[in-house]
């Protein structure tokens, strides 16, 4: 009933601004002449929310009952955290989410951040279990490499300059 | 002695986010794999311990100081809770982490053992044998402890339970036992005074101070005793005795309360905890008397208003061989230590005796009880007869022979021959204070005199009754008489 809602979730911000309109629906079930219900599907909730909304509410099932049901579904996703160098596109989490959706199954959403601390790559959690394949690990982990091979070059270049 | 944040991360690779935190508990999502018991490191440094486990949540007992905000992430460490161990910690006071006490800074050592483990099994325990001298006449004379015994110490506050505590740690720590000093979630003046006291006797290099401050976590009060108890396992295993003293278990149990009720547990009597009587008998098992070494215990626990029916204090009467009951009315009436023979038990103390102390200890308690109730029976203002005016003055003898400061020491042979003295009149008309310096000045020339010393320890040790005793001073008081003005030897 709500699989197709649910499925154009695709990162945790937006579930955030779907509760968000979901309460000011729920707000208004009371409202008799300002803010109606109808006024507030007309005119507060984005337009693909309305058409989902109203196709949820033709079962002639009770409003609150189908709106505080469908907060719920929201609340229970999972989220797979990514924690990014940089701010993905819109495209870019079309592409994520395809991936999340493909292999890890519907009710799950993305859950971005940005650090640019990480220089490139991704740390990924999900259910706990934690992954980091981000470029400062890389560099981390082959820093005494790194500084060795630097050192090298700066020699020889030193040497040369020399003779 | 944990490593860096990133290091378990990456190790374990299991990540959880801090969901809640309520004062000294965080509630943490994810970590699947998590044990209870487990230590957790927090992305900022704090250090956890996993309390409980739910199906959303993980519930972690917040081991540090610093406040730990909501979305922070945790790493799991895959290891209990370890403490590092090594005669290095002697002299030493420490955290319940092991960390020297208001530093970051761990104690270096090559070994690390478990602060929680399992008591040991009947099959390494061995009865108590050995006397423990405490020092204390009183407790020496009436209620003997056995090394191995766990010996509670209860009684009001400012009855003087650390007090006697210390003369007791004092005194084995002389003979080269090693002393594990707990205080539980007190002032840091407290702790101060008590390493100033070990160190102002010379006696720190044989010492460990376990300390945990009343501005300290929950979390880190709570482990307070269960580090003490590590640290003496680890001497014991070394084939050493080792005297753990516990100040205090009640409260301790208020910590425990106080965690217990934020974590949402069943509050029971007194809003303690179902398990707070596992939480202390699971601590006091791990003392005894080993075939490779012991653990003498003395927890201390508060009575209020000399109610020794209170919830926690018959729960560790229970658990514990024994009480030694420090009562405010003497306390109140001057006597130092203030402890209650009448009302002090010791379960397997005797059983250390030799038998001229054991019928002494019997001897004297018997007699005073017999005392109190002449004393009561005075209160109606009976005509006192010569038999009685003996019995008050030999008692009011004894209650002076009993007062000891609570740095001052006595070793037991030289305590059985001042009441031999006693007990034979030797100070008959002779006003208190006289009395009181001149017996001092014996117990100076024991200590410093070997020849005395040899003299008193071969003429006590060849009695094994209290009555051939007394016969024998009866005929030949030299032994007190012709030193009893010296000073010293």
């Amino acid at each position: 009933m709500y699989e197709e809602i649910l499925g154009n979730i695709r990162t945790k911000d937006e579930a955030e601004k779907l509760l968000d309109e979901i309460d000011l629906l729920m707000e208004s079930l009371y409202k008799d002449h300002e803010g109606t219900f109808e006024e507030t599907l007309n005119k507060k909730v984005r337009n693909w929310v309305k058409l989902e909304i109203e196709k949820l509410l033709d079962s002639k099932k009770d409003k609150k009952e189908i709106l505080s049901k469908l907060k719920e579904e929201i609340d229970g996703l999972n989220y797979l955290k990514m924690n990014m160098a940089f701010e993905p596109t819109s495209a870019g989490i079309d592409r994520f989410f395809g991936f999340v959706k493909k292999n890890i199954g519907p009710n799950n959403a993305l859950d971005i951040s940005y650090d640019p601390s990480l220089l490139g790559g991704v740390q990924i959690s999900y259910k706990g279990e934690y992954g980091d394949f981000s470029l400062r690990k890389r560099f981390d982990e082959n820093y005494s490499r790194i500084e060795e091979k630097i050192d090298e070059i700066l020699n020889d270049k030193r040497r040369k300059q020399i003779e | 002695m944990l490593k860096d944040f990133n290091h378990y991360l990456d190790e374990i690779g299991e990540v959880g986010y801090v969901e809640k935190v309520d004062r000294s508990i965080a509630y943490v999502t994810g970590l699947p794999e998590v044990k209870v018991g487990e230590v957790v490191l927090f992305e900022t440094g704090e250090v956890g311990q996993v309390l409980a486990l739910s199906r959303e949540e993980v519930e972690v007992l917040l081991l540090t100081a610093i406040q730990v905000k909501v979305g922070e992430k945790v790493a799991r460490t895959d290891k209990p809770l370890k403490v590092p161990v090594g005669d290095e910690i002697l002299g030493k006071t420490l955290d319940p982490l092991g960390r020297e006490l208001g530093s970051e800074v761990f104690v270096e050592t090559k070994e690390k053992q478990i602060i929680d483990t399992e008591s040991p099994g009947i099959a390494q325990r061995v009865p108590v044998t050995e006397p423990l001298e405490t020092g204390v006449t009183l407790v020496d004379l009436v209620v003997p402890i056995g090394k191995g015994q766990r010996e509670l110490v209860i009684g009001d506050r400012g009855t003087g339970k650390s007090r006697i505590l210390m003369q007791m740690v004092l005194n084995q720590s002389r003979k080269g036992v090693v002393c594990i000093y707990a205080v539980i979630g007190r002032k840091l003046s407290d702790i101060r005074g008590t390493e100033r006291f070990f160190s102002n006797k010379n006696i720190k290099e044989n010492t460990v101070v376990v300390a945990s401050r009343s501005s300290d976590p929950s979390g880190l009060i709570f482990q307070t005793p269960y580090t003490a108890m590590t640290y003496a396992e680890y001497f014991k295993d070394k084939g050493m005795d080792a005297l753990v003293v516990l100040d205090d278990l009640t409260t301790h149990a208020k910590y425990y309360r106080e965690i217990s009720l934020l974590a949402k547990r069943f509050p029971g009597r007194s809003s303690y905890p179902g398990d707070i009587f596992y939480t202390h008998a699971r601590l006091l098992e791990r003392a005894g008397n080993f075939k490779k070494g012991s653990i003498t215990c003395l927890p201390a626990a508060e009575s209020i208003m000399g109610d020794l029916s209170g919830y926690i204090q018959t729960n560790l009467m229970a658990m514990t061989d024994g009480h030694v009951f420090l009562d405010i009315e003497l306390f109140d009436q001057g006597r130092r230590p203030a402890v209650n023979p009448f009302l002090s038990v010791t379960r397997v103390g005797h059983q250390t005796q030799t038998p001229l102390q054991r019928d002494v200890s019997q001897t004297l308690s018997s007699f005073l009880v017999y005392y109190e109730k002449m004393k009561q029976f005075m209160h109606f203002g009976a005509e006192v007869g010569e038999k009685v005016k003996k019995v008050l003055n030999l008692g009011a003898d004894l209650i002076v022979f009993f007062n000891q400061s609570p740095d001052v020491i006595i070793p037991i042979n030289i305590n059985l021959l001042l009441l031999a003295g006693i007990w034979t009149e030797m100070w008959k008309g002779i006003e208190h204070e006289v009395m009181k310096q001149q017996m001092a000045n014996l117990v100076s020339l024991y200590e410093t005199n070997k020849d005395y010393k040899k003299q008193v320890d071969e003429f006590i040790n060849q009695f094994s009754d209290f009555s051939s005793l007394i016969e024998s001073m009866r005929q030949n008081d030299s032994i007190i008489r012709s030193n009893i003005n010296v000073s010293k030897g």
